[in-house]
Formats: structure tokens, sequence, C-alpha cells
């Protein structure tokens, strides 16, 4: 039984969001709780101008042949690369390549690389569109080019399960290490969405916060939250067999214990009222991991800062819970990544463990009065923390929970 | 019409992002890291930007910078 239970070991992080690339300046960031949303200049035209960038990313710097990788990929191995370093392992010097797996998850792939393709078939017919469009466009392809790149002959999968993507892709992950399949996994999520089919979709559906200042555009549980903010990049764990992580004296970050994933079987956007799949994934993920409730000290919420998924996720947590749990999101300071989201805001609830530091939700100025549970807001809070929940649900009705321990 | 051998240099540097010292004349595909599916694009780029037509027969013909010159010069 204790063997079954054995956890996956945390033992490097990438990260490459809007509040950075490297885990320093994302950790710093979040905890600050300082917004990143700003207006983007490429979005001019569009009915919403405001996003959440990585700063400062050349993919010139950072990648071999960048022109052969769409951005979502990009990010990803980025990540990768840096989630290696901090495991101290070095790619392609592995002790057995086909015991090292990828497992990297995205919801839109190489979106940017099919609008553009799209938009060259249009213009100057079949002849006229690059023979990269593929290679650079599908969704599997950030773990294709990261498993070439870094000599990984392992399992090799891009769960897709909208925004709940990189959370799926750690908790297979998981599981690969629990079966057997292999003694490394690099696993994460990975997204470019800032592209006009991407910003336009989200708009027709009101998904995207309208608001006219970006400072205060994204803000999870708020009373006056209108909606999300698009955000970029990449989150990479390396995850071990606690016994591989022990074997080779690596630090350990913290471990994955737990993984509950469900299906709200209701509507293709909307969370089910009740949030019955929400409930069903974090009680999967407390039975899986062989806790209860009253165990886990922190939960970093999917809040994208909707009206609909911010009131029914806090009920959800309220009725699993109860309201003596620590609870913020994340996403008030990188917006939404989307697929991407799930893995950073796993490596948020990872940091917060290793430090004992939960971040505050930025922008949270006014809760709405009908949500029960302990929001932290405006200034980080130390708190000594044995467990930690992230939750992410996707479009699809699709969720995902993980429970992390120290 | 003549296209001469700088103005194929640019575009493959452009395109690539190679530095343009590296495009010899006898540099090879495979020497400036153009697998298969590159050299498809870099035909694309040269006949957006050079109005230089290759077809995937001449395409496989060739394998160096100056191979394209000389086919162009001399099919023009």
């Amino acid at each position: 039984m204790l063997k079954e239970r054995l956890g996956a070991a945390i033992t490097g992080i990438g990260l490459v969001t809007p509040a950075g690339i490297g885990t320093q300046a994302n950790w710093k960031r979040v905890v600050e709780g300082k917004t990143t949303a700003a207006i983007d200049p490429e979005l001019d035209k569009f009915p919403v101008r405001i996003s959440c960038r990585v700063p400062e990313f050349t993919p010139e710097n950072l990648v071999a042949n960048p022109w052969q990788w769409d951005r979502f990929a990009q990010f990803a191995l980025v990540a990768t690369l840096e989630a290696l370093r901090d495991a101290n392992l070095e790619p392609r010097q592995w002790e057995d390549d086909a015991r090292v797996a990828v497992i990297i998850g995205s919801g839109a792939g190489g979106t940017a690389t099919m609008e553009a393709q799209h938009a060259a078939l249009l213009s100057e017919g079949p002849s006229g569109i690059s023979p990269l469009t593929l290679p650079m466009g599908l969704i599997n392809m950030a773990t294709g080019q990261v498993a070439i790149e870094i000599g990984a002959r392992g399992p090799c999968l891009a769960p897709c399960t909208a925004c709940a993507s990189g959370g799926s892709a750690i908790g297979i992950a998981r599981d690969v290490l629990r079966a057997g399949l292999a003694d490394i996994v690099i696993a994460g999520g990975a997204e470019a969405p800032i592209t006009p089919l991407y910003v336009s979709s989200f708009a027709r559906m009101r998904a995207l916060s309208r608001r006219e200042d970006p400072l205060l555009a994204s803000r999870p549980f708020d009373a006056n939250r209108d909606g999300f903010v698009l955000g970029e990049g990449a989150g990479i764990f390396v995850l071990e067999t606690e016994e591989h992580a022990r074997r080779r004296n690596a630090r350990v970050h913290a471990k994955v214990l737990g993984y509950g994933t469900s299906a709200d079987a209701h509507h293709v956007t909307s969370p089910h009222p009740e949030g019955r799949g929400a409930k069903i994934a974090m009680r999967m993920a407390l039975a899986d991991a062989g806790l209860n409730a009253d165990q886990v000290g922190y939960i970093n919420a999917h809040g994208t800062s909707t009206p609909a998924n911010d009131i029914i996720e806090s009920a959800a947590i309220r009725e699993v819970f109860g309201n003596r749990v620590a609870v913020s999101s994340t996403k008030g300071v990188t917006g939404h990544l989307l697929g991407a989201g799930a893995a950073i805001e796993a490596a948020y609830a990872a940091l917060s463990l290793e430090h004992g530091v939960i971040p505050p939700t930025a922008n949270l100025m006014n809760p709405d009065p009908r949500m029960d549970i302990d929001l932290v807001r405006q200034n980080a809070r130390e708190q000594r923390l044995h467990f930690a929940l992230s939750n992410s649900f996707g479009f699809g009705g699709q969720n995902v929970s993980l429970l992390f321990a120290a | 019409m003549s296209v001469n051998l700088d103005s194929i240099v640019q575009v493959i540097a452009t395109r690539f992002k190679i530095d343009a010292n590296r495009i010899v004349p006898e540099a090879s595909f495979d020497e400036l890291g153009l697998d298969s599916l590159s050299q498809i694009e870099l035909a694309l780029s040269l006949k957006k930007d050079l109005g230089i037509s290759i077809s995937d027969d001449e395409l496989a013909q060739i394998s160096t910078v100056s191979d394209i010159f000389k086919m162009v010069n001399k099919v023009c």
C-alpha cells in the first residue's frame, strides 16, 4: 500500500511566464502580488487589447534554429533546459535514454503558425505555405521537439485538456513513474495563445476582461471581476521516482502525491453549477494521496477571474475543505496561460511548500461576499505547509486537481 | 533575368538567421543545418523574395549555395 502511494519527486523547476524567465524571478513576482497585465501593441485592432506577455523573451539567444519552433515550443524548450539545470541533469547525457519521458500538455499548440499559414493559403494558394506548417503547428510538437533536443527516448505524450493540459501532463507523468515506465519525466505545459484567432474567439465568448486599466483587469475572486487576461509561457518539472532521486542525491523541491481528474459532463464552457466535476477531482486527489481534507494548508485555485468560475470553484472548495484552508489565485499576477497555467501554478504550489509562503491574489480588493473561503490577498502569508493542492479546469468540462507534499 | 550570389546569400541569412559569412558558395545545405523541409522552405523564400522558381525535382538535384546560383543563372 505504502509503495503504491509513493509520490513523484520534483527535482527541477523551469518557468517562462509573464512573471519572468526563471524560478527566482517568478517567485519574487507572485509573492509581491504585482500584476503583469499590460496594453499589448500587437492587439491594437482587437476588441480586447490587454495581455500578459513573457518579458524580454529573445528566442534567438535561447534556442538553436528558432525559426523551426513555434513560440509555444520555444517556451517549452527554454523552461525544460532551466528545469534540467535546476535538477543538475545534463541533456543527452542520460544513464538510459529509454527511461526518460517527455509529457508536455498544450491547449492551443502552434496556433500562431497555423493562423499565419492559413492566411498564406488564402492569399497565395497551396504552394505558398511553408513546409514547416505542421512540424511547428501540431499540439504535440512541444513534446516532440523537446524530446529530440534533449535526446529523451522514453514515453512521449502531449495531453490536451484545454486549460487543464499542463495538470494532466503532471498527473500522467506521476502515473508513468508509478507504473515503472520511466525513471525521469519532463512534465508540464506550454502555450502561446496571444494570437488574432484566440484573442478574437475568447473575446466573442465574452470570457476576457474588458476593463480599461490593465493593472486592475485580472482580479480573481473580486466582486468586480469581469473576465480573464490571456497570458503565455511554459512551466516544466523534472519528476523522478523518489528512489531515483535519492540514488543520485538530488535536491527535492516537493512531491506530487495525489492526482484527481474528472469531467463535468455538463456544458462545453460553463462549469457545472454545483461544481460537481471540480469536487470529484479534488476528492479524488485527496483519496489518491491518502489524506484528509483538513491536512491541506493551501489551495492554488484555478481562479480565472471570470464571474462563473470563481463563484463555483469557491463553493466547491468550501464544500470539500471547509473554510480554514488558505486559498489564492496567482492568475492575478500572470493572467491565464491556458494549458500552461496548470503547470506554472503547480510550480507555485510546490514553491509555497518549499518556502512556507502563500502568494496573495493580486487585485483582490473587494472579495465577492458570496465566497465563504479564506482568500489570501494583499500580502503573502507565511505559514508552514505540509500539503498543497492546485486546481485546473478546462473547456469541455475537464478538471484536474494535483496534490503536493513538502 | 540574372540573380547575383549576394542576394541568394541574403535570403538564406535572413530566413534562417544564419551568419552571412558562413554562407559561402560551396557550403552544403547540410552544413548550414537545412534539412529536407528547410530546403523546401528555402525555395519558398527564394520565390517570394527574388521571384526565383525552383521545382521540387530541381530542388532534389542541388545541394549547395552555388548550385542555386548556377541553376538560376543557367535557366534564366
